[in-house]
């Protein structure tokens, strides 16, 4: 077959932030107990509240059970070898000049520019490295609408109000094993509040790096969308090519008060472990929106990295007239698993839904679209459209697609397809016939099938993402 | 230009072809007719280098050399162009990225600079006018939703820009109303130079009281049975296949 | 969930007990060796796995509490000669529930036992073998041992098997029917009558379709009104090379009647194998239906149409899995749900490794007629091969209000243009029953039942 090369270097494509940076760290002893979360949460000073609540959420934690339910098969983690804080030395950050060279360095290799004359028109940028957050930019211009865009540590010094009202309001400590982990370890994050009728104007972005070997990162990200608002808010994130498996966990918030609207875009490019599986990033996170009336949450993700991908972005459609959409391109190659998809909870009247799902298995990849349409009885008039289609590179890869539907009002509307394909020789042959080789043929065809996704990143991202794809194809010549 | 040597090409191990002799230059229009499952369209599919199809004998030579080792891709840039019978629909891709990056692979190939976005833009738009179709199409999807008219006219379009040295039409004709046929012969007949050459292939006589060939071939059970001028064609539209098949 | 751990539930006079106390009639039974060995071997398989938990996947939606602790006796502890008071009830029931089908054999089971008075045979014919299990059991051991296969590892299906007295043995012999005969339709009849002890009948049934035959087996399940019971059937159909089997099981059980039933198919190569699910009845039901395309080019068409009223629950869980290349599946499902009713579609399409050029298409759709009516849909793929075209749809949704409107402008009153439109909808699925005779019993179920008062269901 002449289309198997191309899928092959597809399957097995490198990763290209795999490098380790050399910066002094602050990091606690492996292993996990009430006294791991006094230091953490002694290191970063916060109030008594916060301390309360994490321990709450590590004795809950310490009653739960790892699910098991997902299609997804990883050797047992050892949570007492993981190290739960790693930090860059030096703390209390007042401008960029403070930090550690060697972590601007990263962050610029990464393409992730933190000086504010050379970043990106319109992208404010708050960057995490290991767990801490160390540099947020073009804070005073947000400041002065009034927005807050800070990392999750600073939030909750400066505004220990807005965070005990909402952390924890979407996304319980007891919501799940992951989630609780989190709740009780988290160590930084970003945070970020847009006033009543305030269109942020410019996307927000969080980059995410993990440095350190063994240590999990767990982050925190809470957003809240006032009344009659807008934000867009993207992440990104990498991590240093290690043989060991690395711990993921982490919680994301939104919360869309009344006409309120937030676009979440992930793109998530942690290492995926090597061709045959060694190594690579044990990605477990919970994010949910909560939309009050009129409120709409977006998420877009697409995810290309990680060993294991456990991760069900949803919406509480709780408003009347609250609208929630996820929108997914899902890349699996060598011998990645993803198990993702999004829960959709119709709650309030007239409320909308719209799934859609690419997925894409290469090599040894597993798929698995796993999504939740739920439409309580209340929920008069609600919609929901899931589209989620599965495209196939390679006979050892698999693609698989659960969605649940549950129905409990005679006015909804609920519909679900899913189609599974492949990349068809005619389609190639006629790419080649007009010159165009087949590698470049492959990536045309696989941005192609992505594109009803692809179209919701923002600009900067949605060309991040083809290239992401395309990477793969590069040097596939010969 | 283009040279067919006692060429047999099976599929599957079923001989299809069964000794081709053909020889065309620069310049001229050869039409290549014949009954269903003739091997017509297997023809034009091994010209073009398509994997499905086993050469068992003889050779294809282009400027004198033989491509049947060449790539699909190579063949494209060194000027070959097939209009497909059935033009293949890819979802998402626009039509307008897809034929940007198609001409730059062969403008590469032919050592030319490579068009930018607006350049290979305005380029679009004037090749779009010789076969009337719509600037809209080049938004959208590759051949996706488009009705057969609109599928024979974009590779029309596609010739136009890519601007073959041999282009062969596999049956680009069929299923025509006479408005495309007449908007996919005049894009022939305006590609039609000195230094190029068509090869069309086709069922019915009715492309070439259009596109006015030098030669006519009749291909059946895998053999050129007959050739002659345009009258050929002419002939068979009255007599049909039959008396040429029982020769076969 | 094990047997003995379960002990609350086995106190006093649970089915669960029941079971228990199964050994011995196993072992009394006089069976012949080989199937002793196989009840033996399935008592252990549900002594290990015991009745499914609702954290089983596949039973999360299903609750089967009032099963386990229900009242159930095993038939082979209640054992006792059909009533003559019984019989003429179910005489009663066929009368007024079944047609002449046009059949050419049809057996009728009345509480768990075979009647050879209510059934009949006609015209006889050599390429058809039809008779209860242990008629079989005498004649064809051999047929019968092949066709029960080894022991199944669901506990309702090894339950099936540790308890089964009887049921219903088909045998098509290839490859043609005498001259002038056509293809053969075999009806299994099962009537449950209202009795004093609530039972728990296990029916088994065995298809074997030689190569080449074509043949439609119907099996019907009718409860007298207020009968309380439980059925837990098993139906095992074989399809040899280039055979065709058209399936269909017409559900009518009572308003307090609990059905369960497991259908496993498997197809040689070239072989097709349609099913058609109707169900109406019983208080909760459920078809597990398996089908194995282990050969190249096998096909198998899973259609179901499933009216919910009342408080009904009604579920339909199949499993398609395609092993052999060149195969091909096609699902389609109608639901319709009313009052305070529930319905559970479960559909897996599972393509193995090297199953290249499946095609594999499913599609499901629900009609929410009542704001206390609950559908649970889960259509799934798993796809381990690339060169295959899989899809599946479902839908939950209601009448469309403007076809509604339409109908009442031409003059008809909303009941009946809402009747209308629903049959219109089941009817998709109906169309594709086989067997005239048949269509047009299952549309007059249908419509009967749709024409009735809710508290006529509940």
């Amino acid at each position: 077959m002449t289309g198997s090369k191309a899928l092959e270097e597809l399957a097995s494509q490198e990763y290209r932030y795999g490098f380790v940076s050399d910066v002094e760290a602050d990091t606690v002893a492996r292993g996990l107990d009430e006294d791991v979360i006094r230091t953490i949460s002694g290191k970063k000073g916060e109030p008594d509240f916060l301390l309360e609540w994490r321990l709450r959420a590590y004795r809950r934690w310490r009653t739960m059970e790892e699910p098991n339910w997902a299609k997804l098969h990883y050797p047992p983690i050892d949570y007492q070898a993981i190290s739960y804080y790693s930090a860059p030395k030096k703390k209390a950050l007042k401008s960029l000049d403070e930090v550690d060279p060697e972590v601007l360095r990263t962050f610029e290799k990464l393409g992730i520019p933190l000086e504010e004359q050379k970043v990106l028109a319109g992208v404010a940028v708050d960057a995490v490295f290991d767990s801490v957050s160390v540099a947020t930019t073009f804070k005073e211009k947000l400041a002065e609408m009034g927005i807050i865009f800070s990392s999750f540590s600073e939030a909750v010094r400066n505004h220990p109000d807005l965070v005990r009202k909402y952390l924890g309001s979407v996304v319980p400590y007891s919501d799940n094993f992951f989630a609780a982990l989190n709740s009780a370890v988290f160590s930084d994050g970003s945070f970020v509040y847009v006033p009543r009728g305030v269109r942020c104007p410019m996307e927000l972005s969080t980059y995410f790096r993990i440095n350190s070997a063994n240590t999990g990162q767990f982050e925190r990200t809470l957003i809240v969308a006032d009344e009659g608002s807008y934000v867009s808010y993207l992440e990104g994130c990498t991590a240093p090519m290690r043989d060991e498996n690395q711990l993921h966990a982490a919680v994301v918030e939104l919360v869309a008060l009344k006409d309120a609207h937030i676009k979440y875009s992930t793109v998530q490019n942690w290492y995926p472990g090597d061709k045959d599986g060694k190594g690579g990033i044990y990605n477990f996170v919970t994010k949910r929106g909560r939309a009050l009336e009129n409120a709409r949450i977006s998420w877009t993700q697409v995810e290309t990295g990680s060993a294991i991908t456990w991760k069900y972005p949803g919406v509480l459609l709780q408003g009347d007239h609250s609208v929630g959409e996820f929108y997914s391109v899902a890349l699996t190659a060598n011998r990645q698993q993803a198990d993702t998809g999004t829960k959709m909870v119709h709650i309030g009247k007239n409320t909308r839904s719209t799934i859609v799902s690419k997925g894409i298995s290469a090599g040894h990849g597993q798929n698995t679209y796993r999504g939740l349409v739920k439409v309580l009885k209340g929920a008069t008039g609600a919609r929901n459209h899931s589209e989620c289609d599965s495209l196939l590179l390679s006979d050892t890869s698999g693609a698989h697609t659960f969605p649940y539907l549950d129905v409990r009002n005679d006015s909804s509307v609920v519909e679900h397809e899913a189609s599974t394909s492949r990349i068809s020789e005619d389609q190639l042959f006629y790419c080649r016939q007009r010159g165009i080789p087949e590698e470049d043929a492959v990536s045309m065809i696989v941005n192609g099938f992505c594109k009803e996704v692809f179209k919701e990143l923002p600009m900067e991202f949605a060309v991040e993402a083809q290239k992401l794809l395309g990477v793969s194809l590069e040097g596939a010549v010969g | 230009m283009l040279t067919i040597r006692d060429l047999h090409v099976s599929v599957q191990d079923k001989p299809i072809l069964k000794g081709v002799d053909l020889e065309i230059d620069a310049g001229q229009v050869h039409a290549i007719m014949g009954p269903n499952g003739s091997g017509k369209s297997t023809l034009a599919q091994v010209l073009a280098g398509h994997g499905g199809y086993q050469v068992t004998r003889g050779d294809i030579l282009l400027d004198g050399r033989s491509i049947l080792e060449v790539s699909p891709e190579e063949r494209a840039r060194a000027g070959i162009f097939l209009s497909f019978q059935y033009p293949v629909e890819i979802p998402g891709v626009a039509n307008s990225y897809f034929l940007k990056t198609a001409l730059n692979a062969v403008r590469r190939g032919r050592g030319e600079e490579e068009l930018d976005s607006i350049a290979f833009l305005a380029l679009a738009r004037e090749k779009l006018d010789v076969v009337g179709m719509d600037p809209r199409f080049l938004s959208r999807a590759v051949n996706e939703g488009f009705s057969g008219g609109e599928k024979k006219r974009n590779e029309i379009f596609q010739m136009a820009l890519l601007e073959p040295r041999l282009a062969i039409l596999d049956e680009t004709d069929s299923g025509l109303d006479i408005d495309a046929l007449k908007a996919v012969a005049n894009g022939i007949n305006a590609l039609r130079s000195p230094d190029r050459a068509f090869i069309l292939i086709t069922h019915y006589q009715r492309l070439l009281d259009y596109v006015v060939p030098d030669k006519v071939y009749v291909l059946a059970n895998g053999r050129i049975v007959r050739s002659g001028g345009r009258e050929l064609a002419q002939e068979l539209e009255k007599r049909g296949y039959g008396w040429l098949e029982a020769a076969a | 969930m094990n047997v003995r751990s379960n002990s609350r539930v086995l106190e006093g006079r649970t089915y669960g007990a029941g079971v228990l106390t199964a050994r011995a009639p196993v072992a009394a039974q006089a069976l012949p060796e080989w199937l002793g060995a196989l009840k033996s071997s399935a008592l252990g398989t549900f002594e290990a796995a015991g009745f499914p938990s609702p954290r089983d996947e596949a039973w999360r939606f299903t609750d089967i509490s009032d099963i386990v602790s229900g009242p159930f006796v095993p038939q082979e502890v209640a054992r006792s000669p059909v009533s003559s008071g019984a019989l003429a009830a179910a005489r009663r029931l066929l009368a007024e529930r079944l047609q002449d089908l046009d059949e050419t054999a049809r057996l009728v089971f009345v509480d768990g036992a075979f009647q050879a008075a209510l059934s009949r045979f006609s015209p006889k014919r050599d390429d058809v073998v039809a008779c209860s299990i242990d008629q079989a059991l005498s004649r064809h051991p051999q047929r019968v041992r092949a066709a029960l296969g080894s022991d199944p590892h669901d506990g309702f299906q090894a339950l099936n098997t540790v308890l089964f007295q009887s049921g219903a043995f088909v045998h098509l012999a290839g490859p043609r029917p005498a001259e002038g005969a056509g293809r053969p339709v075999i009806h299994l009849v099962h009537v449950a009558t209202e009795r004093a002890v609530p039972l728990a009948f296990h029916p088994r049934t065995l298809v074997v379709a030689d190569p080449g035959t074509s043949s439609l087996v119907i099996e019907t399940y009718l409860g007298a009104d207020g009968a309380r019971y439980l059925v837990n059937g098993l139906s095992q159909v074989t399809v040899g090379a280039g055979a065709h089997v058209a399936h269909v099981v017409l559900q009518e059980e009572s308003r307090a009647g609990y059905h369960l039933q497991a259908l496993e198919i498997r197809l040689d190569a070239g072989a097709r194998f349609s099913s058609h699910s109707v169900a109406l009845g019983g208080h909760r039901s459920r078809l597990d239906i398996a089908a194995t395309l282990e050969q190249d080019g096998a096909e198998v068409a899973l259609q179901g149409v499933y009216v919910a009223r009342g408080r009904r629950q009604m579920d339909h869980h199949t499993v398609v899995t395609h092993v052999g290349r060149h195969t091909s599946s096609r699902q389609v499902y109608r639901g319709v749900l009313d009052d305070r009713a529930t319905a559970v579609f479960d559909g897996m399409i599972h393509v193995a490794p090297g199953a290249q050029k499946t095609d594999a298409r499913q599609s499901v759709r629900n009609l929410l007629l009542s704001g206390d009516a609950v559908v649970h849909a889960q259509p799934r793929l798993e796809i381990n091969a690339d060169d295959v075209q899989c899809a599946h749809g479902a839908t939950i949704g209601q009448l469309d209000p403007e076809a509604l409107f339409y109908l009442q402008s031409r003059g008809v009153g909303q009941e009946e243009a809402r009747r209308l439109l629903v049959q219109g909808f089941a009817g998709e699925s109906i169309q594709t029953l086989p067997h005239p005779p048949l269509r047009r019993l299952v549309e007059h179920r249908i419509r009967s039942l749709l024409e009735a008062h809710e508290g006529e269901t509940s």
